[in-house]
């Protein structure tokens, strides 16, 4: 996987030697199907590689598939090059979590930044909801991610992420070198969001005022069903302002939301700190799922 | 002083001279390029100036929000607006090259008239990955209604077929045009200069937002004209690091602004559009 303008080119530009080969480069891809005699999701194919694992595939009760994401080495290291490829079919339902925060450690000195690479595909009246636990990056990490989304028609998302400051208990606020997020999600061959996100907080302060602020956690949340139209969009934007006026103190965290180009929209979050930010987050998923689908957002349990 | 075919060389010490008409000549470039011609300086100058008639005064893009809800003061401007200039800035510079780039790469060619097809669908395609870099419902519209009306008078000042041919299919296809795209193609069919159509739109919209400031801040007329004059140096930086970058990499990170624009459709009273 290329990452243009990545790990390795900042690397490159710091004049790090590229010599060292990479520590580990290992993938994982899940193919989930709807069981068409009991209407179940399924994980029908799977191919892992340490670290990344998936045990088993549980039902969840309304016909939808729940995984958790491990990683057994405990977190990502310097020069991991990790996939995940995430295949939902027709008419499947999957949800998504991680058994625990994602770790982002800092890589040796000389040695390689951290990248992965995610490729999303939804099926036609498929829905996955993707509700992982925050990323942390470590003092000196480096870390790259790319993602591309393709929701095909008529498919569903519920996807957050959670970028934590870095470890906020011992007071380590963004002390990471670089991070880098790449986002494209497409819905029926359309661009509808792209995030490109690259964080160098000793080369350029987060807290500017044009940045975070005083705020030092940040979450994205896409909401997507191909196929509703754009009034329907506003109506649930106005609803989910509504929701997310009652969260908290605007000292304490802000929430934003706005209708996408088509199909879907965003909400955005920046927490001073980190534990406000997840309660909100699953009210949104609830009366959204609520909205679109008409059925309960059911919180994926969790195996720690 | 001795004149040998225009050219003035001093007697005493042998130095050529141009005389100002043939230097006005070199600065012309090719084949009547309007680069750093003083008619194209002064058109730029015009296209650029926030009192173009396209709507530039009724946008804050999310900042009547920070400021309303006490985020950013006059204090705070100059930090906020150097902010503004490394994320968004850079974004929309990037962008206005790649504008640029896709109006003089069809003129280069012969016979551009046959290509149209192949530029409205690079020119769709760029303005809808802007678009869906602005996560903003109000921002976008904002941009888009500013490059709609930028790239009109454009094809209001003369015959080029390739702003008519954007404008067609941009409506046709019920794409949006962003500020920043339609300013690049407009200058790159006008044939200026690309690093100082860049330049202009980069201090067009800092002029735009510190413009808009004054009305929403206790911002006088000399601190106004100070931060925006202390900025350039800034606005070239960015102007020269985005010469290098591609779209699929120009990032962009504004949590506090795009939090004002999409807060912006919820403000109780509002002095701007978006």
């Amino acid at each position: 996987m290329e990452f243009a303008g990545s790990v390795a080119g900042i690397e490159r530009e710091a004049g790090v030697a590229l010599l060292e080969r990479p520590h580990m480069a290992a993938s994982l891809r899940l193919d989930f199907e709807r069981d068409l005699l009991s209407g179940q999701t399924v994980l029908a194919g799977s191919h892992q590689e340490p670290p990344l694992k998936v045990v088993r595939a549980f039902g969840t009760g309304d016909g939808a598939a729940l995984v958790h994401l491990h990683n057994v080495s405990g977190g990502l290291l310097g020069g991991d090059r990790l996939r995940l490829e995430v295949n939902v079919g027709a008419d499947a339902q999957v949800q998504i979590t991680t058994s625990g925060a994602t770790r982002i450690y800092r890589p040796r000195a000389g040695a390689l930044g951290t990248s992965q690479a995610n490729e999303v595909r939804v099926g036609p009246q498929g829905l996955l909801e993707y509700l992982p636990d925050a990323v942390i990056p470590f003092a000196g990490a480096r870390f790259s991610q790319w993602t591309s989304i393709q929701l095909a028609d008529g498919a569903g998302l519920f996807w957050w992420e959670i970028l934590a400051p870095g470890r906020e208990a011992r007071g380590e606020i963004f002390e990471y070198e670089s991070l880098e997020l790449k986002t494209d999600l497409m819905a029926a061959g359309r661009l509808i969001a792209v995030e490109r996100v690259r964080l160098e907080p000793k080369k350029r302060t987060l807290d500017s005022r044009a940045r975070l602020g005083a705020y030092r956690t940040w979450a994205t949340f896409y909401i997507c069903r191909v196929g509703v139209g754009a009034a329907e969009w506003m109506v649930l934007e106005a609803e989910l302002r509504a929701v997310l006026g009652l969260l908290g103190r605007r000292e304490d965290l802000l929430w934003g939301v706005s209708t996408l180009a088509a199909h879907g929209l965003v909400v955005r979050c920046a927490a001073k700190r980190g534990r406000d930010v997840l309660p909100g987050l699953r009210e949104v998923w609830r009366t959204a799922k609520w909205r679109l689908y008409g059925r309960l957002a059911v919180v994926p349990r969790k195996v720690n | 002083m001795g004149r040998a075919e225009g050219t003035y060389i001093h007697m005493s010490t042998g130095i050529r001279n141009e005389p100002f008409w043939a230097l006005r000549e070199i600065r012309m470039g090719y084949e009547g390029d309007l680069g750093r011609s003083e008619l194209g300086e002064l058109r730029l100058l015009h296209l650029a100036d926030s009192a173009l008639p396209i709507g530039g005064l009724a946008h804050s893009l999310g900042l009547e929000s920070l400021v309303a809800a006490e985020f950013v003061g006059a204090r705070e401007l100059p930090e906020f607006l150097r902010g503004f200039l490394e994320e968004a800035g850079f974004l929309e510079a990037v962008f206005c090259r790649a504008g640029f780039r896709l109006g003089s790469r069809f003129l280069a060619v012969e016979r551009p008239e046959d290509r149209l097809q192949s530029f409205a669908r690079d020119w769709l395609a760029l303005n809808e990955r802007l678009g869906a870099m602005k996560p903003a419902r109000e921002s976008r519209s904002g941009s888009a209604s500013l490059g709609r009306n930028f790239l009109a008078v454009v094809g209001g000042l003369g015959d080029f077929a390739l702003v008519r041919e954007a404008l067609r299919v941009s409506k046709g296809e019920g794409g949006l045009i962003h500020h920043s795209v339609a300013f690049g193609l407009g200058s790159g069919v006008l044939k200026f200069e690309e690093d100082r159509a860049v330049l202009a739109f980069l201090h067009s919209c800092a002029a735009s937002l510190v413009s808009a400031c004054q009305r929403l801040l206790p911002l006088g007329q000399n601190a106004a004209t100070r931060i925006l004059w202390e900025l350039k140096p800034a606005i070239v930086e960015i102007m020269r690091r985005s010469a290098g970058c591609s779209v699929e990499d120009a990032w962009c990170f504004m949590p506090l602004l795009d939090w004002g624009g999409m807060e912006h459709p919820a403000l109780a009273m509002r002095l701007f559009i978006s």
